[in-house]
């Protein structure tokens, strides 16, 4: 990080004729203008922290919404897996469990088709 | 190194960073490829609604499915890639055990790889195309089977099908599914035709931007609509019934070498299908490989002359306005008549002189028939022809019901209404006369047949309101009716088949085919219609033969049938016997 001095209103300033006025004035208000020099460069600084703040949590919010969406993709991919599953299996059950199957299967162990009419 | 230079060059080599990066993205990687994506289509597919039994069972339900496409350009070996994977896109009937084993079928096998492999050829040779259509609706296992083989310019993307676990049990009754113009899932016939609208859901969107890996940008708009389900449909459908009722369907349409066979059930007190069968029928997963005259249910669009079965209608509307009681004495039934320059006689050329009206049914005497009609008049014949509901729609929920055919009264004259007395001259459908044998059985009510009784919507059930019915003629006259039907049933000519100890009423019918303008004495249409316990009917039945050869007469065919089926019906309700 370079030091904040470097960027520190110099004397060069008052070579300018309007800036000498400036100076004039504020000698004669008694403002320590040297004070004065040194909030604006504080009032800079926070600035750009807090820019730089702002950025970077921009950053870090635009990267984690990336990969959210990734995130999403996968979970909405697991999802329809498990649907998929799901129909898969409930279409097995009711092949498996249909009265054309059970009826084969019946038949094979030797069941048979009641001829009286039995009632309780 | 001065500090200002330091950061000079930091920024500098971000900067390098970042564009050699931008290159790669712009010209180095393959992000044009990665981005056919099958993860955000535009349209997301809502799967259809169910189709379930009483018991909640589907009848009609979704099964995983692919479709296969193919990039030309891609494929590097045209004939190899159509040799591969022909075999496996051709119809699923040849994949099953029994196919293995059929040499007929193992020869059109053959000959339906070659065309699949000619049309898949036809297709992945045109260098020019990026996308080509080579199948749908193939099973996850074939999809499987396919990928595994790892044939660069083939893709997959999911297509699901329409799968009907009990065959082609109820097959004209739920209809199928097959595709638009447009190539979306459509429902044709029956159920699948019917509710169409509802079954389909509303397909979701996915309105949001997606990176070049096909992923979300969630910062961009992000804006999905969800699909929504299809409603699925809960149906008055007896599983078991309808098993027992296309078993017996089947082997009596073969035993009596009929054309083909309807049997309809229904329950008197609510006007609910309980099974509703036709033989030959066929599978409604693969309807493309069956003709196209099997897809129309002849239950509800069929119209026949309904022959003798008819007479209960006419004898019921006569004892509703009291002009004859069961022992009302027939006055002209001692011969044959002449009427408008016709002579009307019985089916079997007996006459029974003086015989009762109860004498008439159990005879189905047409003559005594005749003696109903001219009580009757047209006016008042016409008035209960219509008021049973003949000639205009049930009102059943399904597709292609017909009115049948009942001409203007104008254009009756008086052979017409003698003959419409006993069942000629004009045409019903089979749901029209099972309909109105149903208002005889629950005291004279008409109600609307109906096959649908609830829906389910987002998990919900809504119960369908049931018809409340028309009173067409009184108790009483219903009464007498049943009564005057179970002496049809005690002593008429299909006696020997009934079961013992149960009072069953019943009328056989037996009508001519008309041809040309005349009846062929070869071919009829065999029926029974009847209903159970008559103390409490639980069920009207109606059976109907087309063309049977063994016999063509009802009483032989359609009545045996009607009590075959009965006998288990009893069974299955746990009806003891009355005596």
């Amino acid at each position: 990080m370079l030091s904040v001095t470097d960027f520190k209103y110099k004397t060069n300033c008052y070579n300018n004729y309007n800036a000498h006025k400036r100076y004039q004035h504020v000698q004669s208000v008694n403002i320590p203008w040297e004070s004065l020099g040194k909030v604006k460069i504080k009032i800079l600084l926070l600035l750009a922290v807090v820019l730089a703040g702002l950025l970077s949590a921009q950053l870090v919010f635009a990267t984690n919404l990336s990969t959210d969406g990734q995130t999403l993709t996968a979970v909405e991919q697991k999802i329809q897996e498990q649907e998929t599953k799901n129909l898969n299996l409930r279409s097995k059950i009711a092949e498996v469990s249909s009265l054309t199957t059970l009826s084969a299967k019946a038949q094979k162990l030797g069941f048979e088709t009641p001829q009286k009419i039995i009632t309780p | 190194m001065s500090r200002l230079k330091v950061l000079n060059i930091i920024i500098i080599l971000v900067a390098v960073t970042i564009l050699a990066r931008l290159f790669y993205w712009q010209f180095l990687s393959d992000v044009e490829k990665r981005a056919v994506s099958d993860i955000n289509p535009d349209e997301i597919p809502a799967p259809r609604g169910e189709i379930l039994s009483r018991d909640n069972y589907p009848l009609a339900t979704n099964q995983e499915a692919y479709l296969i496409y193919a990039t030309p350009r891609i494929i590097k070996n045209p004939l190899d890639v159509a040799k591969k994977i022909a075999p496996l896109l051709i119809a699923e009937k040849f994949s099953t055990v029994s196919a293995q084993l059929d040499s007929d079928l193992g020869n059109q096998k053959k000959q339906a790889i070659d065309t699949e492999q000619k049309n898949i050829m036809a297709k992945i040779s045109s260098n020019n195309l990026y996308w080509v259509l080579l199948k749908r609706k193939i099973t996850s296992e074939t999809k499987n089977k396919i990928a595994a083989m790892g044939i660069a310019g083939l893709g997959f993307e999911r297509d699901d099908k329409r799968f009907y676990p009990e065959g082609s049990m109820a097959a004209q009754l739920l209809g199928f599914v097959g595709s638009d113009k447009f190539g979306n899932d459509t429902g044709y016939f029956g159920l699948e035709g019917y509710y169409n609208r509802i079954l389909k859901g509303k397909p979701g969107h996915n309105a949001n931007t997606l990176d070049p890996k096909g992923f979300p940008i969630l910062t961009s708009k992000f804006k999905t609509s969800p699909p929504q389900s299809g409603t699925s449909l809960i149906t008055t459908i007896d599983r078991p019934i309808q098993f027992i009722v296309e078993e017996n369907l089947e082997k009596a349409v073969v035993k009596y070498g009929a054309k083909d066979g309807t049997v309809i059930i229904l329950d008197p007190k609510t006007g609910h299908i309980v099974a509703m069968a036709t033989y030959p029928s066929y599978n409604p997963a693969f309807f493309q490989e069956y003709e196209q005259n099997l897809y129309k249910n002849p239950a509800v669009a069929d119209t026949y002359e309904p022959g003798s079965t008819f007479k209960v209608v006419t004898m019921s509307s006569a004892l509703d306005l009291n002009l004859v009681t069961p022992t009302t004495k027939c006055t002209v039934c001692n011969g044959p008549r002449e009427i408008g320059g016709y002579e009307i006689s019985t089916w079997n050329k007996k006459y029974y002189p003086g015989s009762t009206m109860a004498e008439v049914i159990t005879h189905s005497d047409n003559i005594g028939m005749t003696f109903v009609s001219e009580k009757l008049g047209l006016d008042r014949l016409y008035s209960y022809i219509t008021k049973f509901g003949f000639g205009s729609l049930t009102g059943i929920d399904l597709e292609e019901e017909s009115p049948g055919v009942v001409r203007n009264k104008p254009d009756w004259h008086e052979i017409d209404i003698a003959t419409a007395s006993f069942g000629q001259g004009l045409a019903v459908t089979p749901i029209q006369i099972v309909q109105a044998v149903g208002a005889i059985a629950n005291g004279g009510r008409l109600i609307s047949p109906k096959i649908v009784s609830a829906s389910i919507i987002g998990g919900q059930v809504e119960n369908y309101p049931q018809d409340a019915g028309t009173q067409v003629i009184s108790k009483k006259a219903a009464t007498q009716m049943t009564e005057m039907m179970v002496g049809a049933v005690d002593n008429g000519e299909a006696k020997a088949f009934k079961p013992k100890g149960y009072r069953i009423a019943g009328k056989t019918g037996t009508a001519q085919v008309p041809l040309a303008g005349h009846y062929d004495p070869n071919k009829t249409i065999a029926s029974f219609v009847g209903f159970a316990p008559v103390q409490d009917p639980k069920f009207v039945m109606l059976v109907r033969f087309t063309e049977p050869t063994s016999s063509q007469f009802g009483s032989e065919t359609a009545a045996p049938t009607f009590f075959a089926i009965a006998r288990e019906l009893f069974n299955y309700y746990g009806i003891p016997a009355d005596k």
